[in-house]
């Protein structure tokens, strides 16, 4: 008798709720729901659309005024609105990658790569326990700081997915570039070297753990990215002293330009 | 009784138709025209009074020049004896049929004064002295002469008809050029020469000339047209411009004209006093200023292919008007002014022109900033060659440009070298004081303090370049020889305040 009760409570249970009456209760509230979303999305977007136009217009004020700390924000701003609207285009495109190049324009690193080993090297030689003490300071230092390069990427043999042929002694103790895996992945690999003006951002510098004679300076593989611009290129101070140079360069960029699928305003 | 009444009425009647003859005194010309008549006469006995020169005279036979009649003393009678040397005589009497042919009887015979002293005296007894009195006077002798076939007798015509010429040429106003040459055109009548007769029609259009030139305005082209219709050679152009004939006869037209006897200057006279009429009317319409001095030159030339003077002064008129306006002119219009400057012989218009052009787009051009800068040093090479200030310019949009490839292309062009942040010649280059970095780079080592410059001529273009930009610094290593091979690396190093990288460091990797 007891089992048939319990058995009768369940019955009653699951038929409430597949009742005619719940149905339209849920059919409604999910509904009402929905628009709600709708309605919220859609003043999302257009306040959106509305930032990024007069974001971008900023941005590029600020880029020909060389403001470029100014720009940055305005940038961060438009890609986070295009974000928001979701478009995924050439100008976007584009939109982003400002934001990108301005970020690492007004982020770089204080000091040049040989001088921020050079400090390492001394660390090392001054304290006892320098190494570590040193890891601690350019974590604080330059950790996330940017560097821009212009060079020619080459096969790696150590398990990253590119080398920086960049040949640097400190002293006597040779300088290794390490990019990783992820860097530049969307980049085709052949095999064969290919120049590049690319960005990246400082992750560590730290000595080679099984010689310990040689300095090992990390870059984010994640934060890497090809350059596009020109102006921006300049604003950095890199300046060729030849004409020939600055055509190489100057082609190099259109062609990164292109690769990345980047549409320029009044192109 | 009635046959007697008869003809006695007849001979009164005929004594009353006689009395005509009697009383006017015929010419011998005049007589010579009735010989048709004369038979007539001859029964009506009709006594005439006739006048002539003779040809022949005795006592009683007497014979007039161009009369083929023969006059005879009636009988009785003896012609008188003549008191002067005049062989004009006057005779009364009438025809008569005798032996069977005509003859004048002689009545009475007169000696009459010559035609030339009768000349003298009608001269002396003019009571009005008109042209039209001279006129008469002067038919008279014209006819008298001609009948005569008296070519002395026919001078004297021609010089009385000069009185009344002159009579009628005073009576003219001043001014009158159409009376004077109204009355020109009668001179040949009146045996006047040629060239009496071109005088005054020169004189006449230099009247109209005259009055033209003082209304201020250009003649009219009619004026040009009548010189050139009316004045023989007129429309032949000169083989040589005539300078000195020009002048003179500019300084005293008429004297000039007056005095020149032979045709062939007279004929180059008439043609230089159309050239001034023509050019008058030419110059007339043109602008002072010379801006259509091409336009007015053609019409010069065209007319007056003679004054090529003239020609060219109206072109150079024009380009000097184009010459002061240049600042207002276009590109096109600036070159073609220089081109035709330099066509012409004269290179420093040319060059001014250009200038003064330049200088006044270079206010504009500045405004534009480097881009203006840029155009305007291309201005100044292709237009004046002028390396020295299209450098300049492009130095200067250097400075100002962010974008300064092209420009550096432009001033690596004109042999432009970037040196320690400065554009310098390759002469200045070569011109500065050696230093140990130059020796060294000749001698193709490479030291510290080097520029990429310097490196490149020292030991050639490297393999490869890195760079590496960090906040106001660019570190880049150049690194010479292949991978996995003994390689040269040169580092440089440029700092944010530095025009140039400078080699730092230099390691050899093994």
């Amino acid at each position: 008798m007891e089992t048939g009760r319990i058995r009768h409570r369940r019955n009653f249970s699951v038929s409430r709720l597949l009742s005619p009456f719940s149905l339209v209760i849920v059919a409604v509230a999910l509904t009402l729901f929905g628009t709600g979303y709708w309605m919220f999305r859609s003043s999302e977007v257009s306040q959106a659309e509305a930032t990024l136009i007069a974001a971008e217009e900023k941005g590029v004020a600020a880029l020909n005024a060389g403001h470029i700390e100014v720009a940055k924000l305005e940038f961060a701003a438009a890609a986070a609105a295009l974000d928001a609207i979701g478009r995924e285009d050439g100008h976007a495109r584009w939109i982003r990658q400002m934001h990108r190049e301005t970020t690492a324009a007004s982020e770089l690193a204080a000091d040049s790569l040989f001088e921020i080993v050079a400090q390492a090297e001394q660390w090392r030689r001054q304290q006892e326990s320098g190494v570590r003490a040193w890891e601690d300071h350019f974590r604080l230092t330059y950790g996330e700081t940017w560097m821009v390069f212009e060079t020619t990427l080459w096969p790696a043999d150590d398990g990253s997915r590119h080398r920086i042929d960049f040949p640097l002694e400190i002293g006597e103790t040779p300088v290794r570039l390490v990019t990783g895996a992820a860097f530049l992945a969307d980049l085709p690999e052949n095999g064969e070297p290919r120049e590049v003006v690319l960005a990246a951002q400082l992750k560590r510098c730290r000595l080679d753990r099984a010689t310990r004679e040689s300095w090992v300076v990390e870059f984010e593989p994640a934060t890497a990215f090809l350059w596009s611009d020109l102006e921006n290129y300049r604003a950095i101070g890199f300046e060729a002293d030849d004409l020939h140079a600055a055509k190489k360069t100057a082609e190099l960029l259109a062609k990164q330009t292109a690769q990345l699928g980047i549409e320029k305003p009044g192109t | 009784m009635r046959t007697a009444f008869r003809i006695q009425v007849g001979l009164l009647l005929l004594c009353g138709a006689a009395a005509p003859g009697l009383a006017a005194t015929r010419s011998i010309e005049s007589f010579q025209k009735l010989e048709s008549e004369w038979p007539t006469f001859a029964l009506t006995g009709t006594v005439f009074t006739l006048e002539g020169r003779y040809s022949s005279m005795s006592k009683t036979a007497l014979r007039f020049e161009k009369c083929n009649l023969s006059f005879q003393a009636r009988e009785g009678y003896q012609f008188p004896r003549l008191l002067t040397r005049s062989r004009t005589v006057e005779v009364v009497g009438s025809l008569q049929k005798r032996r069977g042919r005509l003859e004048f009887v002689v009545d009475r015979l007169k000696q009459m004064p010559s035609d030339l002293d009768r000349l003298h005296s009608e001269l002396a007894g003019l009571r009005e002295r008109t042209a039209e009195a001279y006129y008469e006077l002067g038919r008279w002798v014209q006819a008298r002469a001609s009948f005569y076939e008296d070519e002395e007798f026919a001078q004297e015509a021609a010089d009385i008809f000069w009185r009344g010429i002159q009579q009628e040429r005073r009576q003219l106003e001043d001014g009158d050029a159409e009376g004077l040459l109204a009355l020109a055109a009668r001179l040949p009548d009146y045996n006047q020469p040629a060239s009496l007769q071109q005088e005054y029609v020169h004189e006449a259009f230099h009247m109209l000339w005259s009055a033209s030139q003082k209304e201020g305005e250009p003649p009219a082209e009619n004026l040009a047209v009548r010189l050139k219709e009316t004045l023989d050679g007129a429309d032949t152009p000169l083989t040589d411009p005539a300078s000195e004939l020009r002048r003179e006869y500019l300084a005293d037209p008429l004297t000039t004209y007056r005095d020149t006897t032979d045709e062939e200057t007279r004929l180059k006279l008439h043609r230089i006093f159309y050239g001034e009429v023509r050019l008058a009317t030419i110059e007339g319409v043109a602008d002072p200023d010379g801006r259509d001095g091409y336009m007015t030159a053609a019409k010069i030339g065209q007319w007056l292919p003679e004054r090529s003077d003239l020609v060219e002064s109206w072109r150079q008129k024009e380009l000097m008007y184009r010459l002061a306006n240049v600042t207002e002119a276009d590109r096109r219009d600036v070159v073609e002014l220089a081109e035709l400057f330099n066509a012409r012989g004269q290179p420093a218009h040319a060059r001014q022109a250009i200038t003064a052009w330049l200088d006044a787009r270079e206010a504009r051009l500045r405004e534009r900033g480097p881009g203006g800068l840029m155009q305007l040093a291309d201005e100044h090479l292709s237009l004046l060659e002028d390396r020295s200030k299209a450098s300049e310019l492009l130095i200067e949009a250097y400075e100002l440009s962010p974008v300064k490839d092209e420009i550096a292309e432009r001033l690596e062009k004109l042999d432009f070298v970037r040196e320690e942040g400065r554009w310098l010649t390759k002469e200045e280059l070569r011109a500065r004081p050696p230093d140990e970095l130059e020796a060294a780079v000749s001698e193709g080592r490479i030291e510290l303090g080097m520029t990429g410059r310097q490196v490149r001529q020292a030991i050639g273009v490297p393999t490869a370049v890195t760079r590496i930009a960090s906040r106001k610094q660019i570190y880049e290593i150049w690194i010479y020889g292949e991978r996995d091979s003994s390689r040269l690396a040169v580092h440089f190093l440029k700092r944010d305040h530095q025009p140039q990288a400078k080699m730092v460091a230099i390691s050899q990797e093994r």
